[in-house]
């Protein structure tokens, strides 16, 4: 019983940073239709700069988050204003451009840092126990972090007048022009903060397991099949399948294996892209 | 014998009735015109007959069969075959390339000489349209005139013996439109049935054998063209509800 | 007809190679015209009828794996393991094709990423059948056939090997220029360029669409074969998603929808890091930079940018501007 709620607990924080990267992709891909692969590459990025400010230069390890988020929220704006906007034409050369990056940032993550593991040191050491479950205090500390942030994000959407906005560019982009909404703009600022959502992921993963320059491709791939899974577009499903797949990933990783339940999500994932594209929650596009 | 049915036929998109129980027939060889305000459901009716996008409800028969909901290459094959209202044609290619994929239907199997007679048709259509000297320019090159002209002729490609016309005469100058009204008859003296979507008032009056008149996606109005001009309905339509001057 | 004589003049040279260079180079020519065959493969699904697959890798790997396994543990002749192999991916490709073909093009491509993975987390956890992580090592070249003249070909030796991978690639090429030219071509063609004309036209859009997919996937299949004879051991490892994607770049830095486009990558892609000696990593690196820069600026690939700049209208209009042919008063 106690292993069945360990597992469900780290199947919530697992969960909540997938719905990080999750809640991240849906603003790029969900609502504006930038197909982004290299999105797990601002997590990497994030994740290596917020290391050597803390294990380096002995910043203080929340200052450090902060220039880490705005860095790489700079990153992204760079990308999307000189790459990604000349492929809005055609999905297929956001993939293109997205493979190029990937190539350049992942190798070049590589070269520049090293392919060795990198931890970044927790800043809430110890853990809480309620009988024989243990909490780590950083996962704790993740879990509740993540929750807030991707609450807050879903209250921009739905309240605020950017937010609003950008629901307004991703139902119909041309209405939205006569509307008088700049859609350069906006698409823009979506990105960013999809690249913000994604350097909170990095950072969180960076601090509770180990940073390298290949620890993004999973963390990605699950958000797609999480986005997938709770309908494109959709911020509600995406948080909800988000769990939903941390929470399953943990248990298949505790009670099977860990390789064959990447298959079976794989596999749905599959499965909904053709039979059900608005996602189980039928939210989506 | 009606070749060519229509059966209440309805579709609505969200809660806006594009289409609603819309009926008519057509005999072989004849050429129906089809004219409402923009809006009134012509290219949507097109869009389902070639199930593009399948129908709410209704039923369409060819040649005594039902066609319903077919897939759309079947009902092509069947020898229904349209264009689109933005005349649509395979830019990066040149115009024999475009004709050539049109002859996809017509050519399948094991034919003896298939390239030989493929290119044979091809000359024909060439020299229908007079397009004879552009063959080797790339579609995106053409100009608005001779595009429209191919895009017909790809129709024609496919062999049609049911031919639906989006909009054939729009955009084009007098002189044009002209030589369009003729390929139309041509066309129709070859036995080819033909329904056509257009504004150009002249032009469809000129040509067609009778008319429907669609307004918000019902068919307000069927006859012959002298018929529909002295309409009612039909005239208050186009002249929406203008004060007495 | 300049084509004919450039073509005559390249084939030429490619059989007469092995005269020139050095057991390294031709061992390079060979992995080379393997990774063409697999790119030309990749060119009639994504450059003739148009969604990218990323499932390439996958099915060169189900290639080399099931070649593999015939030959090691079943005791079967290459002859017989690769026919085999190349059954088992049409089964494969078939089924699979016909399930995600219906989708549209980014979201195929994100299906064939998953089945990428799906297929190497088989690929490396199926112990028994495929020897997990570590491959298979003790795959042997292929045996040579008791009738004479084909006696003479001892395919343990690279030389006869070149020739044998050789004959594949012009076979493949020969046989993509005659399949273009084909009905079925000029429809994988129309789908690429307007879809929903080609179906007002009376194409079956998805027959076609899972042809090209089979096709391409026979064509991975074999090269799969090719190569895991020829390096003798294989690993999950060289059938990951990074294969995928690099063959997709190759394709498009080549020129996808070309034949010579295909050529060219992977001539590019295996001399730069010969040429300049750089670390993996780095030249991926330039690679990405390559990719970014295409899109924008070329996204026909060298080949297209290289008939643009040949083409009559170009050349006219240059001429022109250099004030090389007087105007017409």
């Amino acid at each position: 019983m106690s292993q069945f709620i360990q597992q469900l607990v780290n199947g919530l924080v697992i969960g909540s940073i997938y719905g990080l990267v999750a809640l991240g992709i849906t603003m790029s891909f969900g609502l504006m239709g930038i197909v982004n692969f290299a999105h797990g590459m601002f997590i990497i990025i994030a994740a290596f700069f917020t290391y050597y400010l803390v294990t380096l230069y002995g910043i203080n390890f929340f200052f450090a988050s902060l220039l880490a988020i705005v860095a790489t929220g700079i990153i992204g704006f760079i990308i999307e204003r000189y790459t990604f906007r000349y492929a809005r034409q055609d999905p297929i050369n956001g993939l293109m451009i997205s493979i190029g990056l990937i190539y350049i940032i992942e190798n070049g993550a590589t070269v520049l840092f090293g392919p060795e593991n990198k931890i970044i040191a927790p800043v809430f050491t110890g853990t809480i126990s309620l009988g024989e479950i243990i909490f780590a205090n950083q996962r704790i500390f993740v879990f509740i972090v993540s929750c807030l942030l991707m609450a807050f994000f879903y209250l921009f959407i739905k309240k605020a007048k950017l937010g609003k906005a950008m629901r307004a560019v991703s139902e119909n982009d041309y209405a939205a022009v006569l509307m008088g909404i700049p859609i350069d703009a906006v698409i823009g600022l979506a990105f960013v903060i999809g690249c913000f959502l994604a350097a909170a992921a990095g950072i969180a993963l960076g601090s509770l397991f180990i940073v390298t320059p290949h620890t993004a491709s999973k963390p990605l791939m699950k958000a797609f099949v999480i986005i997938t899974l709770g309908g494109f577009g959709s911020i509600r499903g995406a948080f909800i399948a988000a769990f939903i797949i941390g929470v399953a990933d943990s248990f298949a990783a505790g009670y099977i294996s860990l390789a064959w339940a990447d298959i079976f999500s794989y596999i749905i994932f599959i499965l909904i892209l053709i039979f059900t594209p608005k996602g189980i929650l039928g939210e989506g596009k | 014998m009606k070749i060519f049915e229509v059966r209440n036929l309805s579709k609505s998109f969200g809660g806006l009735q594009a289409v609603s129980d819309v009926s008519f027939d057509l005999s072989q060889g004849e050429i129906l015109g089809i004219i409402g305000p923009n809006g009134s459901g012509k290219t949507t009716l097109f869009n389902l007959i070639t199930n593009f996008i399948p129908p709410d409800e209704g039923e369409i028969h060819w040649k005594g069969a039902d066609i319903t909901g077919l897939r759309t290459d079947i009902i092509a094959q069947m020898g229904i075959v349209r264009t689109f209202q933005l005349t649509r044609v395979f830019p990066r290619l040149d115009l024999q390339e475009n004709l050539a994929i049109g002859h996809h239907l017509r050519y399948a199997g094991k034919i003896k000489n298939l390239e030989e007679s493929i290119s044979k048709s091809i000359e024909l259509l060439l020299n229908f349209f007079n397009l004879q000297d552009r063959r080797k320019i790339l579609a995106s090159n053409l100009p608005y005139g001779e595009r429209k002209k191919l895009a017909m002729g790809l129709a024609l490609s496919a062999g049609p013996e049911l031919l639906l016309e989006d909009e054939p005469a729009a955009g084009l100058n007098q002189v044009e439109t002209e030589e369009m009204g003729n390929v139309i008859r041509k066309l129709q003296s070859q036995g080819i049935t033909q329904i056509l979507v257009d504004h150009d008032m002249k032009f469809i009056m000129g040509l067609c054998d009778r008319i429907i008149c669609l307004n918000f996606g019902r068919k307000i109005a069927e006859g012959a063209p002298r018929e529909i001009q002295q309409n009612e309905e039909v005239i208050q339509v186009y002249l929406g509800e203008q004060d007495a001057d | 007809m300049f084509k004919k004589i450039f073509y005559g003049i390249v084939v030429l040279l490619a059989i007469l190679l092995p005269l020139f260079v050095g057991p390294y180079y031709l061992h390079l020519m060979v992995l080379t015209g393997i990774y063409c065959l697999l790119v030309l493969g990749l060119n009639i699904i994504m450059g003739y009828t148009g969604p990218a697959s990323l499932a390439q890798a996958s099915f060169y790997g189900i290639g080399a794996y099931t070649s593999a396994i015939l030959t090691t543990r079943l005791g079967l002749s290459f002859w017989i393991a690769m026919p085999l192999s190349v059954l088992l991916i049409i089964i494969i490709s078939v089924f699979l094709g016909v399930i995600t073909l219906r989708l549209v093009s980014h979201y195929f491509a994100i299906a064939t990423f998953g089945l990428c993975e799906i297929i190497f987390i088989v690929m490396d956890n199926w112990v028994p059948v495929t020897n997990g992580p570590s491959g298979i090592h003790d795959i042997k070249p292929p045996e040579t056939i008791n009738l004479f003249p084909l006696s003479l070909i001892d395919l343990s030796s690279r030389v006869h090997y070149y020739y044998f991978v050789l004959f594949f690639v012009i076979l493949t090429v020969v046989f993509t220029v005659y399949l273009l030219r084909s009905r079925m071509g000029r429809a994988f063609v129309a789908i690429r360029e307007d879809e929903e004309l080609a179906r007002a036209e009376g194409i079956y859009v998805m027959k076609y669409k899972v042809y090209a997919f089979v096709i391409s996937a026979i064509i991975a299949a074999v090269s799969g074969s090719l190569f895991a004879h020829y390096l003798q051991f294989i690993t999950p490892g060289m059938f990951t998603i990074f294969e995928s994607l690099n063959l997709v770049i190759v394709l498009l830095i080549g020129g996808s929808g070309t034949i010579a486009g295909p050529i060219l990558g992977s001539l590019i892609n295996v001399l730069i890091p010969e040429i300049f000696n750089i670390l993996p990593e780095i030249r991926m690196v330039i690679y990405g930079f390559f990719v970014i820069l295409f899109i924008v600026f070329l996204p026909e690939g060298l080949v297209g940018f290289g008939k643009k700049l040949l083409s009559a209208e170009f050349l006219k209009n240059i001429t022109r501007k250099l004030n090389l042919v007087p105007a017409a008063d």
